[in-house]
């Protein structure tokens, strides 16, 4: 670690307003479709209450658990990122890209699981909202697990860490939004009864 | 382990778990009626939800008005969740 580095190791650098500006954009589309949700759920009860008993609860449960200790795990490697700790950094995120593969090959089992089933997005309103939802969101999954797959290698030392810090800051707020989306999904389509 | 329970971040997941778990004990009891059931687990969800942006996004960080409007995120987002559900 040079001096240069040093010296600003201990300052954090703020993730920039724009990504701020975006995420909550993105939050705000997904805030209509939780809207969505509950206003079909309203119109279709019976539908809702039939579909949600042939969701798998556990799967669901354990990709929420997984996406808290990913986040978790993503927070670590925006900290260590500041302190320029690059094994810690390499480490952590490592640690979020696996947490977050799991997330989606249990998804990936649920949906095999309801196709096998005969559920699919046009079997009824319950399933059109459960497919899109749930797809939609896997789909900030897969990004999110892009844009860490490119930000492991700035662990190779503490200099490139220190120039990419703004990148991994930005990461780590769109993780935990993929994070906190996902605990809103799960209480709305699983479990609110 | 001692590394761990020094780690504020470790102690944020230990209560996002606690909250998963309280959740959870409430969907499978029966003890309450449907409706205090899901209006409390949408309430357990938006605790979360704050906590993470608070906590992880280090919401803190960011100017005033950014601040200021992913509260409101939060708030008119669980109120209208909650009051839709509630109805």
């Amino acid at each position: 670690m040079n001096r240069c580095a040093e010296t600003k190791a201990a300052t954090p650098a703020p993730s920039e307003t724009g990504m701020w500006i975006f995420i909550l954009a993105d939050m705000c589309i997904f805030a209509l479709y939780f809207f969505v949700f509950a206003w079909d759920k309203s119109q279709h009860p019976e539908q809702f209450i039939q579909g949600q008993a042939t969701l798998n609860t556990t799967l669901g449960g354990a990709n929420m658990i997984i996406l808290l200790v990913s986040s978790f795990f993503m927070a670590t490697a925006v900290h260590a990122a500041r302190q320029l700790d690059v094994a810690r950094y390499r480490h952590s995120i490592r640690l979020t890209l696996l947490c977050g593969s799991a997330f989606l090959v249990i998804k990936g089992f649920e949906y095999s699981e309801k196709l096998n089933a005969g559920f699919h997005v046009a079997s009824n309103e319950f399933y059109r909202d459960y497919f899109t939802f749930t797809g939609l969101h896997a789909l900030h999954v897969i990004t999110g697990l892009c844009l860490l797959a490119y930000a492991l290698p700035f662990g190779a030392n503490g200099n490139l860490l220190h120039q990419r810090a703004r990148f991994i800051e930005n990461s780590g707020l769109y993780w935990h939004m993929v994070d906190l989306l996902w605990v809103v999904l799960f209480a709305l389509i699983y479990l609110v009864p | 382990m001692n590394h761990f329970l020094k780690d504020k971040l470790f102690w944020v997941l230990l209560i996002l778990l606690a909250i998963t778990l309280l959740s959870w004990q409430i969907f499978f009891s029966v003890g309450f009626e449907a409706k205090t059931t899901g209006i409390l687990l949408l309430v357990f969800a938006f605790v979360k939800v704050q906590i993470i942006i608070s906590q992880y996004m280090e919401l803190n960080n960011a100017i005033l008005p950014i601040r200021v409007t992913f509260w409101l995120w939060t708030i008119a987002v669980a109120g209208i969740s909650i009051g839709m559900y509630g109805r």
